[in-house]
């Protein structure tokens, strides 16, 4: 289930709570439009960076003031029906649909409304408190995002790896791979591939007294 | 006088559940799961490090003192600038006596509340924001470690948001009882618990 997607409409949502003055004939045609344009074009996000950029934009949008909000507002609902639709194009998809899940957006919505209306001065500190985690949640995964790799963690995620049976015998090659010893009978011939005498070199060839 | 101070409670409380909600879906957003290092393990992580919980409830209770704009800028602002801490310790910058200077904001923002400090707003955010890069910088550097980074950094960001209301509502309801020496009481002992952890 990627809920994580559909917070952008909870956001928008808040956001279009706490605007004093929402052009509500301009945001809701721009978030239904970006909304279309996130569910029908092929946009091919890693889920990382769609994340770190949906945190941003969301903490963004909450801890700018009402001034800004207002002006920001138009730009914000197109890029969040972006966000949205890409969601519910991936939602679509998903075998274990929740109705319940995808409905826990909407619990921000109406504490926004049920905030705005009762206490709009609390309500507005609330919010920008809300964004500021949003916005350092989201600074941070951008840089767990463009971190490289950690070499031992990708090790220990390598299928390859994985499969290594160390309780049999084995040799490190200089290159990174594995040869594992045959275990055989006595009377097989032990030898290594590329490295046919190296039991001779490390044992002798004299047998056993 | 009685209606007043639950009408506060109230207003509080709203504030509190409204940003918590978005705690919630966030947490939710991230598939938990109970796998260490993940949402609930970075959630856990500032409130079990005593040094952390300690530095941050001090900031939301000096911004409730404070009062006015600060009530919201520094809680906003702490976290902010912890998360471009946190990247410089994600990205293996290294940062000097990090340790030192978490011990430190204990004793400097306990003692500024013991005193009820009053600066201009810009030296209280800029005070706030110089440990809060020290404190980001030791959750950043942890992170890529964790199981799961993304839920760890979303977790520990909404526990330190947290305990700043924390603060903030400790110092908005029992902080002004007595004249407000419940708040300075509080930020000497948070001062004394800094000066434990230097020498310790």
């Amino acid at each position: 289930m990627m809920l994580d997607r559909l917070l952008p409409l909870a956001c928008i949502g808040v956001a279009l709570a706490t605007v004093p003055n929402v052009q509500w004939r301009w945001v809701i045609p721009l978030v239904l439009a970006g909304v279309a344009l996130g569910y029908f074009l092929p946009l091919d996000i890693p889920q990382g960076l769609f994340l770190a950029a949906g945190f941003i934009a969301m903490g963004g949008v909450l801890i700018c003031s009402n001034i800004w909000l207002e002006r920001f507002i138009a730009p914000a609902a197109l890029l969040f029906g972006v966000l949205a639709g890409h969601a519910l194009n991936s939602l679509a998809n998903e075998p274990r649909f929740s109705v319940l899940q995808a409905a826990l957006p909407a619990l921000p919505v109406i504490i926004a409304v049920l905030g705005r209306a009762f206490y709009r001065g609390w309500f507005g500190i609330a919010r920008r408190i809300a964004g500021s985690w949003l916005l350092a949640a989201g600074v941070m995964m951008l840089a767990l995002f463009f971190k490289p790799p950690d070499a031992a963690q990708t090790a220990a995620h390598d299928p390859a790896s994985a499969m290594h049976d160390s309780s049999r015998p084995h040799i490190h090659e200089p290159d990174g791979s594995i040869t594992y010893l045959p275990t055989g009978r006595a009377d097989q011939p032990v030898t290594i591939p590329g490295k046919p005498d190296f039991i001779e070199r490390k044992f002798g060839t004299g047998n056993e007294p | 006088m009685h209606a007043y101070r639950l009408r506060k409670v109230l207003q509080f409380g709203l504030a509190f559940l409204g940003a918590a909600s978005f705690s919630v879906a966030a947490a939710q957003a991230h598939a938990i799961g109970a796998n260490a290092g993940g949402f609930f393990s970075g959630l856990e992580h500032p409130v079990f490090g005593i040094d952390h919980l300690l530095a941050m409830f001090a900031v939301g209770l000096w911004g409730a003192q404070i009062g006015g704009r600060s009530l919201w800028e520094l809680p906003v602002a702490f976290p902010l600038i912890m998360s471009l801490g946190g990247a410089l310790g994600i990205a293996g910058v290294p940062l000097p006596h990090v340790e030192i200077l978490i011990a430190l904001s204990m004793l400097v923002l306990g003692l500024a509340v013991a005193v009820a400090w009053r600066p201009a707003p810009w030296l209280s955010i800029a005070v706030v924001g110089a440990f809060a890069l020290f404190h980001g910088h030791a959750h950043g550097v942890e992170l890529p470690s964790s199981a799961n980074p993304l839920a760890y950094a979303a977790g520990f960001v909404v526990a330190t948001g947290l305990i700043h209301i924390a603060g903030i509502g400790f110092g908005l309801i029992i902080g002004k009882a007595w004249n407000g020496k419940a708040s300075r009481a509080a930020g000497a002992a948070i001062g004394l618990a800094g000066v434990y952890f230097l020498m310790a």
